[in-house]
């Protein structure tokens, strides 16, 4: 009986000693002055936690102010993808713990929309609309569903070109018989494709990790329909719905890349940035341009040293083409299995109240401000900087805004073709094959069959 | 006497040249070791350049350095909980098991045999099947986040555990267990006096395999832990690979894989022996 | 008497439960119901926050006309016709070559058994890092010897598989050296003098005792790794993601994929159950061989 008794005790210890760690797990709701915390997910980036958190600091002041019994809290999800970001969240909002709030990638909005995981926002975004101090365009596409709205825009990203004029001007002191431009910063006048790549040809130079490449851009879906544009095609889908990737803007833009990529070698490819990756050889000064987005700058400016760095529009196919450029618009959500659902709205009005917004731009972090009286704060905090020049570049990609067709089995596509990429690289599969690929695959995941 | 000469010639040389070919294997078994600690330890900006070269005496501390204020010093966290994870997993996995193959080994209760084969069969089910629903329940009891879905089930159910201790206590003589039960011993007093410390090589061997398992679980951890209070070592490493990877971030990665191994060094060396017993012993059953 | 030892064994039956009852609690928690509830998925379609909703077969159908999860077995398949005989071959080699007085053996057996103690995240970054295109050290080495155009090993379709395979080999080698090793010392020392009276060569006796006397432990072996390659995820997930052109995702990567990172739970756990079933069949198959083949 004795042992017995012995043996209930040790279970009762190791069971006291479960809750206890349960109890570590979890966070209480609450503060010291009774106000409800709500944690807001945000993904861990070394150069945009600054802004995160200056945006959070300010709607807490906005909260407090209003004498709302609610403050926001930073819940940094450690890691860089987006990936594993939703999973990270998702499985936070299943077990009713961490961030009921957060921002994530318009990409996988359409999950977790149709996986019902977030709340409906309908009733805010009209009230936020409704003071007309919104752009009411910022708050469509991917978010809506059924005429309801479940996330509110966190900001708009878009693509600019930027070059190290350093780089272009030493070209130009060794070679003076053979001179190379600036890529041109008009987006109604943009540098063609054929200007770009003689351009990228002449920068090149060395080998092994050493060499210097004249243009990194990405080939990857979400920009292909940039690219088409820019050629005179559709963006993946024609007015009617159909996918039009098969035809010829995405042909020609992908031979343009293969010219570059495997022809001349003036672009690395994803094996030649897996030491050191292309923005980083882009900041050492080892590559010449880069199509990247906005969302760069803070990190262009921080990180270039001595070298000058220009702005340009996105080439187009041929001159008098009107250039485009990629937007993204991050959204922010919330939880649809929260325990506080009228919190964490008061703490997403505040998010997106002005001085938030404001606090967020003055770091160039988080994209083009959705709320117009915040653009030129945005606008200006880059005056501040070494790209001061470029403002009217900036500013002018917003005006030739083309969106990612972002769905639910966009990401699957997207990866499929991703996968593929390496093999049309390594030249075992022609352009033609590749883009035609491209075109089954996202068929394909239309019809859902993927 | 020159025929013993000559045999013996023909066996050293047959020695040198076995020796040369283990050497080399040996030495393609510790190259990735050799590759990992010298690049954390060398200066970072020989990283971004092209030649690589297998002996550099360009050395420097600035990556272990660089591991240790990451984060604001987020590997001694790390460290922590994942000692904290192993040690509970393992402690408890012990006691559980051995009492479990105490019982399938020397007492006789029914249901014993039909139980035990189920518990084998087990042996064969891949984690992957079971870990999709332990995932929702656990995350539907709000366990997810916590350490405790990586503990408990590890605590409450290792066949591999039960398998192996069983068939130690099943070699133990039974009439120990008889003179016990005459001086009036319980059966628990006999687990704790008796079969206890006859298998604590077993005990050993077992710990260790469930420590390394535990420390070097990635999937678990991956899927589980989401606050960076409650990060892991393997969770801290794979979180080093920036967007942005340059030299000083491949040296800082090579200097966390280096510390990271540095616990499970210290443990094996001293347990080698109690690690080659268990292994030997699985393949012999 | 007769009484008190039926007072007796109903006791025992008592202490028996109580003993295994956290190992049976678990077993119940963690592998039945999860096992069933699995089960119930397969048929099912599931955000996790409304009750499942059940849809038949159509999660079957989903996977099977996905091309990515048939190129996922294919690779498992491939990844064992790679894995399994160069291990195997590999310490077995080791442990016959070191079964005799060798200088440094402490040394050699130290760097043995390192591989497998060390934790899979950290070394599947170093390997990633010798096995670089450019700047990585393999390619280096391989210039030495005259190899101008190296494979570019973790971004072409045709030698990342092998390139992982790799790892995967020398990951295991050290803990099937150990096995072999303890099989080796248990084979009797008689067998081989009576062979040396008869003067077998060498390789004679590995062939004519030193294999048939290991049979059944090589019979373990292949099963367990059988097991392993199955279940492959952490160097594939660090080193390739499953890449390029999915040559060299497996089936482990495919149901955390779907499980994890589309919450498709209903299609994760049809692939876990067909994983659980390949690895069932391939289990019986090799205890059905055994019967015949093995010497005991």
């Amino acid at each position: 009986m004795k042992n017995v008794f012995k043996k209930l005790c040790m279970l009762g210890l190791s069971a006291v000693m479960c809750c206890s760690f349960a109890a570590c797990g979890r966070r209480s709701n609450t503060d010291k002055d009774g106000n409800v915390i709500v944690q807001m997910s945000i993904m861990n980036s070394t150069n945009e936690n600054p802004g995160w958190l200056a945006l959070i600091d300010a709607a807490n002041e906005v909260l407090k102010r209003n004498e709302e019994k609610v403050r926001i809290e930073a819940e940094i999800i450690m890691t860089d993808s987006w990936d594993q970001y939703y999973t990270k969240v998702t499985s936070n909002i299943l077990g009713k713990i961490g961030g009921t709030i957060g921002r994530i990638a318009e990409s996988h909005m359409p999950m977790m929309v149709s996986k019902n995981q977030i709340a409906d926002l309908t009733d805010l975004r009209n009230e936020l609309v409704a003071t007309g101090d919104y752009s009411a365009d910022a708050f469509e596409g991917v978010a809506v569903k059924d005429g309801k709205y479940y996330g509110l825009p966190s900001g708009t990203q878009h693509m600019v070109l930027y070059y190290n004029k350093t780089v272009f001007d030493e070209y130009n002191k060794a070679h003076p018989e053979d001179p190379v431009s600036y890529p041109s910063a008009d987006w109604n006048n943009a540098s063609t494709f054929e200007e770009i790549r003689q351009t990228a040809k002449k920068l090149t130079s060395g080998s092994g990790s050493g060499k210097k490449f004249g243009l990194s851009a990405g080939p990857y879906l979400a920009y292909a329909g940039m690219y088409a544009k820019n050629s005179g095609g559709d963006n993946i889908f024609n007015a009617g719905g159909e996918c039009v990737i098969a035809s010829k803007p995405f042909y020609d833009v992908y031979e343009w890349f293969e010219d570059m990529l495997i022809t001349d070698k003036s672009m690395p490819s994803t094996s030649d940035t897996q030491t050191l990756d292309a923005m980083a050889r882009f900041l050492g000064g080892n590559i010449a341009m880069i199509i990247d987005g906005v969302w760069q700058i803070h990190d262009v400016c921080k990180y270039t040293g001595d070298s000058e760095i220009g702005v340009a529009a996105i080439p187009v196919s041929a001159s008098g083409n009107v250039s485009y450029s990629t937007t993204f618009a991050d959204r922010f959500w919330a939880s649809r299995n929260s325990s506080h659902p009228k919190e964490d709205k008061i703490a997403l009005k505040a998010l997106m109240s002005a001085e938030a917004i404001t606090a967020l731009s003055s770091k160039q972090i988080g994209g083009f401000p959705v709320r117009e009286d915040c653009v030129d704060n945005y606008l200006s905090s880059i005056q501040s900087t070494k790209l001061a020049d470029y403002v009217d570049v900036i500013k002018g990609g917003m005006e030739h805004k083309v969106s990612v067709p972002y769905s639910t089995y966009y990401n699957i596509v997207d990866q499929q073709i991703n996968q593929k990429m390496a093999t049309w690289i390594n030249g075992e599969m022609t352009t033609k094959a590749f883009v035609d690929f491209m075109d089954e695959t996202m068929k394909k995941g239309m019809a859902g069959k993927l | 006497m020159r025929k013993l000469k000559k045999v013996n010639k023909r066996v050293l040389i047959q020695t040198v040249i076995i020796t040369v070919i283990v050497f080399i294997a040996a030495l393609l078994c510790i190259f990735p070791f050799y590759w990992m600690i010298l690049n954390a330890v060398k200066n970072p900006d020989l990283i971004n350049q092209g030649t690589v070269d297998l002996v550099t005496f360009d050395l420097t501390w600035e990556s272990l350095k660089s591991v240790f204020t990451y984060n604001n010093g987020l590997i001694w966290k790390a460290y922590l909980n994942s000692f904290i994870i192993a040690i509970a997993q393992t402690l408890g996995t012990l006691f559980t098991s051995s009492l479990a193959a105490f019982a399938f080994a020397k007492i006789k209760f029914k249901g014993s045999k039909p139980i035990y084969g189920l518990f084998i069969a087990t042996l064969m089910v891949p984690g992957q099947v079971t870990m999709l629903p332990l995932f929702m329940i656990f995350a539907k009891i709000g366990w997810t986040n916590s350490f405790l879905p990586l503990i408990i089930p590890g605590v409450m159910i290792n066949t591999y555990g039960v398998f192996m201790l069983r068939s130690f206590i099943v070699s133990i003589p039974g009439g120990l267990l008889e003179a016990a039960e005459v001086d009036g011993c319980g059966w628990f007093r006999k687990y704790l006096k008796i079969i206890l410390p006859l298998i604590k090589p077993a005990l050993i061997t077992l710990g260790l395999f469930s420590f390394i398992g535990s420390w070097n679980n990635y999937m678990g951890h991956l899927i589980y832990l989401n606050d960076p209070e409650l990060t892991t070592i393997p969770l801290f490493i794979a979180g080093m690979q920036e967007t942005h990877m340059t030299g000083a971030a491949w040296g800082r990665i090579m200097a966390a894989s280096t510390l990271s191994i540095v616990p499970i060094a210290i443990i094996y060396l001293f347990c080698q022996k109690y690690f080659v017993q268990g292994i030997a012993t699985t393949g012999m059953k | 008497m007769r009484k008190r030892l039926t007072k007796k064994a109903k006791k025992e039956n008592v202490i028996g439960y109580l003993f295994i009852a956290p190992q049976l609690i678990g077993f119940v928690l963690f592998v039945a119901f999860p096992l069933v509830f699995s089960l119930y998925l397969c048929f099912a379609q599931w955000n996790m926050i409304d009750m499942p909703e059940f849809v038949g077969l159509m999660n079957f159908k989903a996977i099977f006309q996905d091309r990515i999860f048939w190129k996922s077995i294919a690779n498992t398949f491939i990844y064992i016709a790679i894995v399994v005989p160069l291990t195997l071959f590999s310490s077995l080699t080791l442990a016959i070559l070191t079964n005799r007085k060798l200088p440094l053996m402490k040394f050699f057996r130290a760097a043995f058994f390192l591989p497998m103690v060390t934790s899979t995240v950290a070394i599947a970054m170093v390997w990633t890092f010798i096995y670089q295109a450019d700047g990585g050290v393999l390619n280096s080495v391989l210039a030495v010897f005259g190899i101008t155009n190296p494979p570019n090993w973790l971004q072409d379709s045709k030698f990342a598989r092998l390139a992982v395979s790799i790892v995967s080999i020398w990951l295991k080698v050290g803990y099937y050296y150990i096995i072999f090793d303890a099989g080796l010392k248990n084979i009797p020392k008689e067998l081989y003098e009576a062979a040396d009276i008869d003067g077998a060569s060498t390789w004679r006796k590995i062939i004519k005792i030193t294999v048939p006397m290991l049979s059944s432990v090589m019979f373990f072996v292949t099963v367990m790794l059988f097991i392993d390659v199955f279940n492959m995820f952490n160097e594939v997930f660090i080193m390739t993601s499953g890449g390029p052109d999915y040559s060299t995702y497996t089936l482990s990567m495919y149901i955390y994929f779907y499980a994890f990172s589309q919450f498709d739970m209903g299609r994760a756990a049809v692939a876990s159950w067909v994983l659980f079933t390949l690895v069932a069949i391939v289990t019986v198959i090799q205890f059905k061989i055994k019967k015949r083949l093995v010497y005991e």
